[in-house]
């Protein structure tokens, strides 16, 4: 039997949050860690297309199209071979009040989890976010050092400017990549407008886990648009960049190849059980402290099973974004780069009184056979024009808060397949003042252009267990304790009482961080 | 098989034509018939819309003009299927010849194109009507 001072149970964002914290002798990640041996050829998209490097472009067996009949059935980041693998977890039916079937998801078993697949944007909550999103036991001072120390251990590009307030603060250490035309003209109007005081908008420059130079050993990024063919290049920070550097540095152990299926309390210690994927055999490790970061929805499966409790509700949000194509006429037929990075600024509207978060992509790379059925015109005309068009397009993805809802709720049935209910889809009130916003930018576009994903598409799964002054029962301690439990801890999004309109990656881990402090400190 | 594999031929060489105005090339083809024999079966295609489509290359219809009106958001509409895979394997597989990756136009080119195409529009809804096609 193996003992270990602490366990921490997945190598994701709040894993490695956690174990960056813990580098001390007794430490051990227990992990699935799935992985893939498929690489992505060429250094950049470009020079794969005109190459004609189909296989390698659509995969083998033609994977990337296996949901050309149904695109929603699989988000645009995970269809290509080098990433299918990140979302092979437990999946999840979503349904709507009647039982009706809305849409399927699955957690990740992925070694670095979701981070594989994640944009890059690092953004700090501060009070202003908690006190909007609500039902935060604590404060965004909280979290200061923690945000600090993840921001300098990962090196984050971005720059000071008219952002510096919404994007809480911290100060970026390398500097932004290089914008597309049309963002950069977009930028310049919005400048020159503001300069006369006649901006509802404040734009400005993302924060990105992105080396813009060599920093900390890591290699400057390529910017070669092939986040959405492979994960794991250089100098695009992942969870697992950290995860690697932890075990060559040989300050934390590791266990791949294992799930958490049961663990047991006692006063002295946790008992886990875990199950080994390739062999199905039972290993038993016990350990201190058990903290569990497998991710929401897996998370909260683990407690409900532990519990036994079959058919509870847990609360449950999500953050699926409202997608609005943008036109800039005098950019249009603009010379594309040959290589850039998707995330080219973010904005947020002031006036609106809310804290919303407008992130502002370059849809030209990636495939742009991915967009040519969005253009509403013959796929012949849409087809010849998508490379003009491209030079003088944005895609606005819109991020509103999510507080918890009576409806939305996941559950486990009694025979283990989890469920999440989703009656209540929160309406996206963004995108009018979002168009004349940008109207009085020289950007166009119109309301019925809008998409909205569909429920638990945004990735940004949390709440199932929220931390609380004084939790109740499936609630959890401001130290991520159980509300019944003195050494079994949770790290990830499940603990997050709501969701701020910011991506919530840079506080999983700040978060995870914290109570890896709080263990440090609790003395048994 | 081979029966099959002609009828896909003869379906691709007029969908990419409907497309790109030009000869299917032979390597696209080839990719083609390989596509539906690895993936086709996973595709639930209503007899309506194997009627439709049957209906557009049978009598040598314009599939873009009338696709944009089957089209539908959530699973595809097997017309607009076929063309996006068209679509897909001429930017992936065609190299420095392929249209999506390589047309330039300027901006009187590209306006032509643009309003050429609104104008398939509405010849694509007459046609739509005029076959009965769903």
């Amino acid at each position: 039997m193996d003992w270990f001072e602490r366990v921490i149970v997945g190598s994701g964002p709040s894993g490695v949050g956690a174990a960056l914290r813990m580098v001390e002798t007794g430490t051990c990640i227990v992990d699935a860690g799935e992985s893939t041996d498929y690489k992505f050829p060429f250094p950049t998209l470009q020079e794969a297309i005109a190459e004609g490097a189909i296989a390698d472009l659509l995969g083998p067996d033609w994977h990337l199209l296996s949901h050309l009949a149904d695109p929603s059935r699989a988000h645009i980041k995970l269809r290509a071979a080098g990433l299918s693998f990140v979302m092979g977890g437990d999946s999840f039916r979503v349904e709507d009040l009647k039982g009706d079937l809305l849409n399927r998801g699955a957690g990740s078993l992925a070694a670095g989890g979701m981070s594989n697949v994640w944009g890059g944007q690092l953004l700090r909550y501060t009070d202003a976010d908690l006190g909007e999103a609500g039902g935060w036991p604590f404060s965004a001072a909280e979290l200061e050092r923690y945000y600090a120390d993840l921001e300098h251990h990962i090196g984050i590009s971005g720059q000071i400017d008219d952002m510096q307030e919404f994007l809480g603060g911290g100060v970026p250490l390398l500097p932004p990549p290089p914008m597309v035309p049309a963002a950069r003209h977009l930028y310049q109007r919005y400048l020159l407008r503001k300069s006369n005081g006649r901006s509802p908008l404040l734009l400005g420059r993302p924060r990105l886990a992105v080396a813009t130079e060599p920093y900390n050993g890591r290699p400057a990024y390529n910017f070669g648009e092939t986040e959405f063919f492979t994960t794991r290049q250089p100098g695009f920070y992942t969870a697992r960049q950290s995860l690697d550097e932890l075990r060559s540095g040989g300050k934390i152990g590791y266990l791949p190849g294992f799930r958490l299926m049961e663990w047991k309390e006692t006063p002295e210690h946790v008992e886990l059980r875990l199950r080994e994927l390739k062999t199905g055999t039972t290993r038993i490790v016990r350990t201190r402290h058990l903290l569990i970061g497998c991710g929401t929805t897996q998370t909260a499966q683990l407690v409900l099973e532990h519990y036994r409790a079959h058919n509870r509700m847990l609360p449950f949000m999500d953050h699926p974004p409202a997608l609005l194509p943008l036109f800039l006429p005098l950019k249009i037929g603009s010379t594309l780069p040959k290589k850039s990075f998707p995330i080219q600024l973010i904005g947020t509207l002031p006036g609106s009184g809310r804290r919303d978060m407008i992130s502002f992509y370059y849809p030209g790379g990636m495939l742009w056979s991915n967009i040519v059925a969005d253009v509403p015109l013959p796929m012949s005309s849409a087809a010849r024009i998508m490379r003009s068009l491209l030079g003088g397009m944005l895609v606005a993805q819109i991020w509103q808060t999510s507080r918890p809802s009576p409806g939305n709720r996941l559950g486990i049935r009694e025979s283990g397949e989890m469920v999440i209910s989703y009656p209540e889809r929160a309406p996206c009130t963004v995108v009018p003042p979002l168009l004349e916003a940008m109207f009085r930018l020289g950007v166009f576009s119109l309301s019925r252009l809008a998409s909205h994903s569909p429920p638990g598409w945004g990735f940004h799964y949390a709440g199932c267990l929220p931390m609380k002054q004084s939790p109740g029962e499936y609630e959890t301690h401001i130290d991520g304790r159980l509300w019944d439990s003195r050494r079994v801890r949770l790290i990830d999004g499940s603990v997050l009482p709501s969701l701020p309109a910011k991506n919530h990656a840079l506080t999983l881990m700040a978060n995870a961080a914290r109570i890896a402090d709080e263990v440090k400190r609790c003395g048994y | 098989m081979q029966d099959n594999d002609l009828n896909l031929r003869q379906e691709a060489e007029h969908l990419y034509r409907c497309l790109f105005d030009r000869q299917l090339p032979e390597t696209l083809a080839d990719h083609y018939i390989g596509v539906h024999r690895s993936l086709s079966e996973q595709w639930r295609i209503q007899s309506a819309e194997a009627r439709t489509l049957h209906l557009i290359v049978a009598k040598k219809l314009n599939a873009t003009a009338i696709e944009p009106w089957l089209r539908r958001k959530g699973a595809h509409h097997i017309v607009s299927l076929k063309l996006l895979l068209l679509v897909y394997l001429d930017e992936c597989g065609s190299g420095p010849s392929g249209v999506v990756r390589n047309t330039r136009l300027n901006r009187v080119q590209l306006l032509s194109v643009v309003i050429r195409g609104l104008v398939g529009l509405l010849h694509g809804r007459y046609l739509k009507a005029r076959h009965g096609l769903v």
